[in-house]
């Protein structure tokens, strides 16, 4: 029994691994200037926070910059929260400059721009969208009673991903480049006695699409 | 294949177990002393700055409980939902009960603020029985009614309220004072007490913060995947002689979305970090754009420019009387 109970527990992780929902990811770009980063400047990546019930999820600005400090051209990254303490109050989503004018009036402060050239930074990167749950369809219903428990249905429901980056150049308080990301996925829940998800990982595929796009942007 | 092994129905009691427990479960936010608030980055101004931290803003907390609902049609008091600052989700009464808003204003003499907010509802009735504290001059008479009449349903229900939502602000808000605070201003001194006599030297203004309000919403009454937390932080300047140069309402914000398997408690920590964090910003560039303050520095910078200009004028007055003094000596031929 207990080696059947193994064999079950094997082909359950084995779908959750391997399975996944569907996702389709589109990036535009748009460049307006060249860029170059040398090697002893360094990047920040930040969300956009500043409209009430709206959030960027933290997830995805950090797994862009995670993305960004590893692998091949990686780059120095600033996480949001380090470029925010640093340059605190100025980076917080009620002060945080939404155009570049305000930019130029935030950094024509003495400390911020002497505290910008200690942290040697050079691009903001700002990422501003979310991913929310559009149609979904199906049921599962689950019992429980003395005798056991268990589930029974379908579920499938879809994602819809939009976010856009601004990357300014801080050097020289110029926008550089605009991409937009659209990512569509659709995630599907069959229980046959146990629930199994095979979630869509939009998200992850929006933040990798990004990732590897502001690489190419910045050759090392 | 059901799970028919005793392990199986071990699993399955807790399942349910677990599921009732999430029912009735207290959200409970303790935002932490240890907080780290980062030094902000702003001019200073200039001036020697008194900071005292009242005991009830160091132990604030915001506690929201949920009443148990008398049975049918012994609803002590009906009132329309949503009369006080608790907004409901447009839904039907029923769960618009289970779905208040948390809303609070402060108790200044015990820093505690009690919200009673009505439970979950079996009648249509029931569910108006939404509760929320409001201290404001029109409708204080009215909050105070209905608090008492959720009191009076409590006590026929026999069913003390439960314990809803907590919100442990104290240790926090306490260290953002200490921390970001003292660096806005040129000199800043934390004081123990407004004794004048106590003060240090060269004290011009000390600032009492206190907390007024604490709202917050979770997707389950707004249907958005945030978690949103709102502040009304109130700061009074003084002058060394207890005058009031400043009284000024800062509202704070912070928000986070909720995601999957995303507990409400670590959601709600997280947007009141940032609604703290939102303060100081507010606090630190804000302050010096308040007319009183400017006022005040106006009128300091005026007085010294007088007590400069009688004290040449008195320089000037002894000079004479010197030289009148000297010219009375020649006359006297000394």
């Amino acid at each position: 029994m207990s080696r059947i109970n193994t064999g079950y527990l094997a082909i359950v992780v084995v779908n959750l691994l391997v399975l996944s929902g569907c996702t389709t990811t589109t990036i535009d770009e748009y460049r307006r200037d060249s860029v170059d980063l040398s090697t002893d400047k360094a990047i920040a990546v930040l969300g956009r926070r500043h409209t009430s019930g709206m959030v960027t999820e933290p997830f995805i600005v950090d797994c862009i910059g995670n993305r960004l400090n590893r692998g091949k051209n990686k780059m120095q990254v600033y996480t949001e929260r380090e470029f925010q303490d640093r340059l605190y109050p100025w980076f917080e989503p009620r002060t945080a400059p939404l155009q570049l004018p305000r930019l130029k009036q935030v950094l024509a402060r003495p400390m911020i721009r002497d505290e910008i050239q200690k942290m040697g930074l050079q691009y903001i990167v700002w990422v501003d969208g979310k991913t929310v749950r559009g149609a979904s369809a199906g049921g599962i219903s689950c019992s429980v009673g003395v005798g056991g428990a268990g589930c029974l249905g379908f579920g499938t429901w879809e994602d819809d991903g939009e976010y856009e980056v601004s990357i300014w150049d801080i050097s020289d308080d110029r926008p550089v480049a605009e991409l937009s990301a659209s990512a569509e996925g659709v995630s599907y829940m069959p229980a046959v006695v146990v629930p199994i998800p095979l979630i869509a990982r939009v998200k992850s595929s929006v933040c990798d699409g990004l990732a590897d796009q502001i690489k190419q942007m910045f050759p090392g | 294949m059901w799970i028919s092994q005793p392990a199986g129905k071990v699993l399955a009691v807790l399942i349910v177990l677990g599921v009732l427990q999430a029912c009735a479960s207290t959200t409970k936010v303790e935002v932490e002393a240890d907080q780290e608030f980062p030094r902000p980055l702003v001019e200073q101004l200039p001036v020697h700055m008194g900071i005292y931290i009242p005991q009830e803003f160091a132990r604030f907390a915001f506690e929201e409980y949920e009443l148990r609902q008398p049975k049918k049609g012994k609803a002590a008091k009906k009132k329309p939902a949503g009369k006080g600052k608790g907004k409901q989700a447009p839904k039907d009464e029923a769960q618009e009960a289970t779905e208040t808003e948390g809303t609070a204003e402060v108790d200044s003499a015990t820093g505690s603020a009690d919200v009673a907010s009505s439970g979950q509802s079996d009648s249509a009735e029931a569910g108006e029985v939404a509760t929320s504290s409001e201290t404001k001059s029109e409708t204080e008479t009215e909050t105070e009614t209905e608090i008492e009449s959720a009191s009076v349903s409590a006590s026929q229900n026999a069913d003390p309220p439960r314990l809803k939502m907590r919100v442990d602000l104290g240790a926090a808000q306490s260290r953002l004072v200490r921390t970001v605070f003292p660096p806005v201003f040129q000199q800043a001194s934390l004081l123990d007490g407004l004794d004048a006599a106590s003060f240090p030297e060269g004290l011009e203004l000390y600032l009492v913060p206190a907390i007024k309000d604490l709202q917050y919403t979770t997707p389950k009454s707004t249907r958005l995947q945030v978690y949103e937390i709102w502040l009304q932080y109130n700061f009074k300047i003084y002058d060394r002689n207890a005058d009031l140069v400043l009284d000024w309402d800062v509202p704070s914000y912070g928000k986070t979305p909720g995601a999957f398997m995303k507990s409400a408690e670590a959601a709600l920590h997280a947007a009141t970090q940032m609604a703290l964090r939102d303060c100081g910003a507010a606090f630190s560039t804000g302050l010096r754009h308040q007319p009183a303050l400017q006022r005040w520095l106006q009128g300091r910078e005026a007085r010294r420019s007088k007590t400069e200009l009688n004290i040449d004028a008195g320089s000037g007055a002894t000079g004479s009387v010197v030289g009148t003094v000297s010219a009375n000596n020649k006359e006297n031929g000394e």
